[in-house]
């Protein structure tokens, strides 16, 4: 699998499995290329998306912070941990790096993991050791680094093509040479990154702070059975929350509803929206709806409400009006926006996500093929996804299956004259066409569709009525695919 | 019933001449509230239709000669109509591009039957023109009254410039729901209703029956014909023609009256109307 981004018209590779690089496809490689390198063997490609990288990265580190209190991200593959007082609870340094390589083992990523005394150097050894696993012990960082390329040293590349030009090749070459003339023909900067491997410069990194998602409870003095006072509990539950909220001028996008009840496992509901928000009465809306519906066994004894995914809302003035403090927003001068997120959280909650969707074109001349539907709750991440459209004429109705259509023709491969459809015969009385939609010879879709060329003929009926239908080239078999309406 | 005529904050906060206003808007049965329109871009047939009420847009059906439009044939032909989409197309476009820009807008479409390939609602005008499609959210109610509720959520949501609709199977109870959501909303509502039903009762304004067409060129044509226009507003629309023809302009994505009329009717036929410039007027 590769990872392709645009550059001047041409698609480079940004990324590649390691299956693919022991083929030797390399980044910056173009794609054509890569698949010169890799005949005779299937290629996924994907598109390279550095932000979605960069925000995986940081909900990674945001993971990791369950096993060292600091920690970084450090793009674009990597995270910095500062495990300082860890030890007493792993027993060793070994087994706190074998433990993490694990866990995030078990997340399906395959993680190269060093444990020094600097950051630097745990980078270095990381990265261009041959362990997948290493503990460096304090006051051995000069003997890690030595053998290691400089490039382990995180210098830029015109640095490093400086050093190579001269024949330094190793860190080790560095440490041999007077720092005095290394910062004069290579820079502070040089120098800055040796001393911070070394540990002779403190570096500081920058790391996730554990955020605390807003949460409300109510743990009642014994299980309650009655549907009513559970309602109105959540209720006040919300507003309690929209309340934390609003003090952290957050929306929530994900709220997540324990219910836990007595002798019976806990039960849990989840809200999702399409857009951050803390109006109660939009809140209360959706929830009220699953709050009605479930089954509270013996007795529910805690009810609690955990804003899991929030996003930032913009600030809200509080004005004073009949003795009363309220929003200035009140529901008949809300935002648009406001409004169209609820309204389309209304209509997934009750219809479910897959009815209520927005529609994006995709790359392909297949015309069942050229656009995808996506959920309104993927609506802001897949708009990036917009593709040149051609120009092509195409019916307003496409028929989710080509229906088979009985023809007559007067030459074989020429337009129809006369078709008979969902049991209606009709006289064509006009006729533009063909044009020939190849098939997708390089997917590997298996629908038997795909893979055979269509000539298409627009046709006009004595009535007036215009049908898209299209002729298989190598069975000859004809078919109705859509109608201007 | 014409619904509530203003908004208000709180209840205390009524005039005596709002409260006037309102009881004649009820006692006249009209909107106090005079309600913005949209331009249809058709000369010589309703150059706009009134937003906050209901539109009823009567699916393709052939030639009136050749159509009767009493009984579905057969059992099986409940599915086999085709909902004027190109039309309900241009009419969403229309109400989108006339509501300013700065503001969130719009086009919901409930009801599989009227979602409309996408590539139709990609123009090439000017380079791709993708607004409709980007502002365009496509509803799939499983059962008809979640359909029902679906159209009255969205016609209340002050987000929605316009709201096209699968009214089949719509009752006059519903229709009158229908319309005071459009009422309150103030989108245009349109909804494709199979040709069967022209004679059931509706809260509609307006009820426009599409017929097919034949064209010399290489796109569809229609004749559309205003069945029905209630109210003292939108008698504008009428102009005193009832019979247009229409044709697909596929360049510029819109609708727009044909410039020529091709099979003019034989007098002899004695049809009850006469064909000149792109519309159809009855003569009897």
């Amino acid at each position: 699998m590769v990872l392709v981004k645009i550059a001047a018209a041409r698609q480079i590779v940004a990324r590649c499995c390691e299956r693919s690089a022991a083929a030797g496809v390399r980044e910056g490689m173009t794609l054509t290329h890569a698949r010169a390198v890799l005949v005779g063997t299937p290629l996924r490609v994907h598109p390279y998306d550095p932000l979605g990288d960069e925000a995986a990265l940081k909900a990674l580190a945001r993971w990791a912070l369950r096993c060292a209190p600091l920690v970084a991200p450090d793009p674009p593959d990597g995270l910095l941990m500062d495990v300082s007082g860890c030890r007493p609870l792993y027993g060793n340094e070994q087994r706190l790096v074998n433990t993490f390589a694990d866990r995030i083992g078990r997340l399906g990523f395959r993680a190269r993991v060093a444990c020094a005394s600097t950051f630097g150097c745990a980078w270095a050894v990381a990265r261009f050791s041959d362990q997948e696993r290493s503990v460096i012990a304090h006051g051995q960082e000069h003997q890690a680094l030595t053998p290691l390329p400089i490039e382990a040293l995180r210098i830029d590349e015109d640095t490093a093509a400086a050093l190579l030009e001269v024949g330094i090749e190793r860190i080790g070459h560095l440490f041999a040479l007077p720092r005095r003339e290394l910062v004069a023909r290579f820079g502070s900067h040089l120098l800055l990154r040796m001393d911070q491997a070394t540990g002779e410069t403190i570096e500081v990194i920058q790391p996730q702070h554990p955020v605390e998602p807003p949460s409300v409870q109510r743990v009642f003095d014994g299980p309650v059975t009655q549907l009513e006072a559970v309602m109105r509990t959540v209720r006040k539950l919300t507003e309690d929350l929209a309340g934390k909220l609003q003090r952290l001028e957050s929306g929530v996008r994900r709220l997540d509803i324990v219910f836990d009840r007595l002798n019976v496992a806990a039960l849990r509901v989840l809200i999702t929206l399409s857009r951050p928000s803390r109006d109660v009465k939009h809140l209360w809306s959706l929830l009220k709806p699953k709050v009605e519906t479930i089954h509270m066994g013996f007795g529910i004894e805690r009810i609690a409400l955990t804003a899991t995914v929030v996003g930032r809302l913009r600030h809200e003035q509080i004005e004073q009006a009949d003795g009363q403090w309220r929003s200035s927003e009140s529901d008949d001068d809300a935002p648009a926006d406001r409004a169209f997120g609820e309204l389309i959280d209304t209509l997934a909650q009750r219809l479910g996500p897959h009815r209520t969707v927005c529609v994006h074109p995709v790359e392909s001349h297949l015309p069942e093929r050229s656009f995808r539907q996506h959920s309104v709750m993927q609506t802001q991440r897949a708009q990036g996804d917009a593709k040149q459209i051609t120009a092509s004429d195409r019916p307003s109705i496409l028929l989710e299956r080509p229906e088979p259509i009985d023809v007559m023709a007067i030459t074989p491969e020429g337009p129809p004259s006369w078709l008979r459809w969902r049991g209606e015969e009709h006289r064509i009385v006009t006729a533009i066409g063909p044009e020939r939609i190849g098939n997708v010879w390089w997917s590997t879709d298996v629908s038997p569709t795909c893979h055979s060329q269509r000539d298409y003929f627009k046709v006009q009926d004595g009535a007036g009525r215009w049908l898209w239908v299209y002729r298989e080239r190598e069975a000859g078999r004809w078919f109705a695919h859509g109608e201007w309406a | 019933m014409v619904g509530t005529p203003f908004k208000m904050k709180r209840a205390g906060s009524v005039t005596r001449q709002q409260l006037a206003e309102m009881i004649e808007a009820i006692e006249f049965r009209r909107a106090s509230r005079p309600q913005a329109s949209v331009p249809t871009g058709w000369n010589g047939t309703a150059e706009t239709l009134a937003r906050g009420v209901i539109h009823e847009w009567f699916g393709l059906t052939e030639a009136p000669e050749h159509f009767n439009a009493a009984e579905p044939r057969g059992n099986g032909c409940a599915n086999q109509w085709s909902p004027p989409l190109l039309i309900l197309t241009h009419l969403a476009r229309q109400a989108l591009e006339t509501v300013e820009k700065t503001k969130e807008r719009w086009v919901v479409w409930i009801g599989r039957r009227v979602w409309p390939h996408p590539r139709v609602l990609v123009r090439d005008e000017h380079g791709p023109d993708r607004l409709l499609l980007q502002q365009s959210l496509f509803v799939d109610p499983p059962d008809e009254a979640s359909r029902l509720w679906a159209i009255d959520l969205a016609l209340r949501c002050s987000a929605v410039t316009a709201v096209v609709a699968d009214g089949s199977r719509l009752r006059m109870g519903e229709t009158r729901r229908v319309q005071l959501a459009a009422e309150q909303g103030c989108s245009l509502a349109l909804l494709a209703r199979p040709p069967w039903e022209l004679k059931q009762l509706s809260a509609a304004v307006t009820r426009w029956r599409v017929l097919r067409a034949p064209s010399p060129d290489s796109g569809p044509r229609w004749m559309i014909e205003l069945m029905c226009c209630k109210g003292v507003q939108q008698l504008a629309a009428r102009k005193a023609v009832s019979y247009s023809i229409l044709e697909w302009d596929r360049a510029k994505g819109r609708v727009r009256p044909s410039a020529q009329v091709v099979d003019q009717p034989d007098p002899a036929t004695a049809s009850p109307w006469q064909v000149s410039h792109g519309a159809v007027r009855r003569t009897g």
